[in-house]
């Protein structure tokens, strides 16, 4: 026995007997080649495994299988899931905030006329005038011929002082 | 020249093992350097050859499922020792379950069942000396493995089972007097 790593001189200190014993054979034996044949016969059993681990080329049919399969895999899946749902909500938001700044078609026949002139009365400051201009345009087929809207501000003004509440009911 | 197997590093294996075109070398590479020392930590704890084949290869097949999840916090061999002691273990125990008399027990015990042993070829006294050795407690007989056969140092047997080396050596010199009064007895007896 060599004195691998101190354990000779330390058999030796506790015990003879066994120091003596280590001297012989361990009396464990293998099959002929045995360490030889172990790494196929292992590899044999996880070659199945590897094939899988391993991508094949696949035909054109495959790739779009695999890739509809790895679509639909949950950590896919749930992130397109999530970007759908964004989309459908911001889209359902962004229509619902127009809806709510137009007025509803119905609603404006509904106002009496009572009520309609107190509010053009109360809120005839904030009128928009170049809008009153465009709508005025529209109803006599377009600016005077050789005006052009920037120029025929001061005419549209004088219309527009003319206007008796029942005309700016009709514009609207 | 030939490269001989045990010099290949594990850093090299690994990486092999890890890429799946050239895991089958990797593997190969594994098995050839290790192979051997697995077995024969098996073989003295299991004893039979065909157990200790049979606990060997479930280990290699573990080991390739597994190595994904080898972090490099340990040797490599640490870490193949660690899958082969606790797959023996299991083996151990389930064949304890399943013989109806204990395995130690009059006919069945270790040194009646390595005389009839083909792949055994030792005397009485080895005989012995290996039954004395199953009956110490699980980890002494790992300590005593370790040190007695494999002729490992102190600070290697510490990393590997995670004890410190003075309660390494205290535990082999246990394992070492049980061992021998079990053997002076049995020669007296």
């Amino acid at each position: 026995m060599k004195n691998k790593n101190g354990l000779k001189d330390e058999l030796r200190a506790i015990s003879p007997l066994l120091s003596r014993l280590k001297e012989g054979k361990e009396g464990y034996q293998v099959p002929n080649d045995y360490f030889k044949s172990l790494p196929d016969e292992v590899w044999q059993k996880v070659a199945p495994e590897q094939a899988e681990a391993v991508e094949p080329t696949y035909s054109r049919q495959s790739r779009l299988t695999t890739f509809l399969q790895n679509f639909f895999r949950p950590k896919y899946a749930l992130a397109l899931a999530s970007v759908a749902l964004l989309l459908v909500a911001g889209f359902y938001f962004m229509n619902n905030e127009n809806a709510a700044t137009l007025p509803p078609a119905v609603a404006l026949e509904e106002i009496s006329d009572e009520a309609l002139d107190t509010y053009i009365n109360d809120n005839i400051e904030d009128f928009d005038e170049a809008l009153l201009e465009e709508q005025l345009a529209g109803k006599i087929g377009g600016p005077l011929p050789g005006l052009d809207l920037e120029n025929s501000e001061g005419y549209y003004d004088e219309i527009i002082d003319e206007l008796d509440i029942e005309d700016i009911e009709d514009l609207l | 020249m030939k490269t001989l197997h045990s010099d290949i590093a594990d850093e090299q294996i690994l990486d092999l093992l890890l890429r799946d075109a050239n895991a089958e070398r990797g593997f190969r590479l594994l098995m050839e350097k290790y192979q051997e020392r697995l077995y024969w930590q098996v073989r003295r704890m299991v004893h039979g050859h065909d157990d200790a084949n049979d606990v060997v290869q479930n280990c290699f097949i573990k080991v390739y499922r597994s190595i994904h999840n080898f972090e490099g916090k340990s040797k490599l061999y640490t870490w193949l020792y660690r899958i082969a002691t606790n797959e023996a273990i299991t083996f151990i125990n389930k064949k304890k379950k399943k013989m109806a008399a204990p395995l130690d027990d009059g006919e069945n015990s270790l040194s009646n069942r390595l005389q009839a042993d083909p792949y055994f070829d030792g005397d009485e006294i080895q005989s012995r000396l290996k039954e004395a050795i199953s009956l110490l407690p699980e980890k002494q007989q790992q300590v005593f493995n370790l040190r007695y056969f494999d002729e490992m140092n102190y600070a290697d047997m510490s990393e590997m089972l995670g004890t410190t080396k003075g309660g390494l050596k205290a535990s082999f010199h246990h394992a070492v007097k049980k061992v021998e009064v079990y053997m002076r007895q049995s020669v007296d007896g």
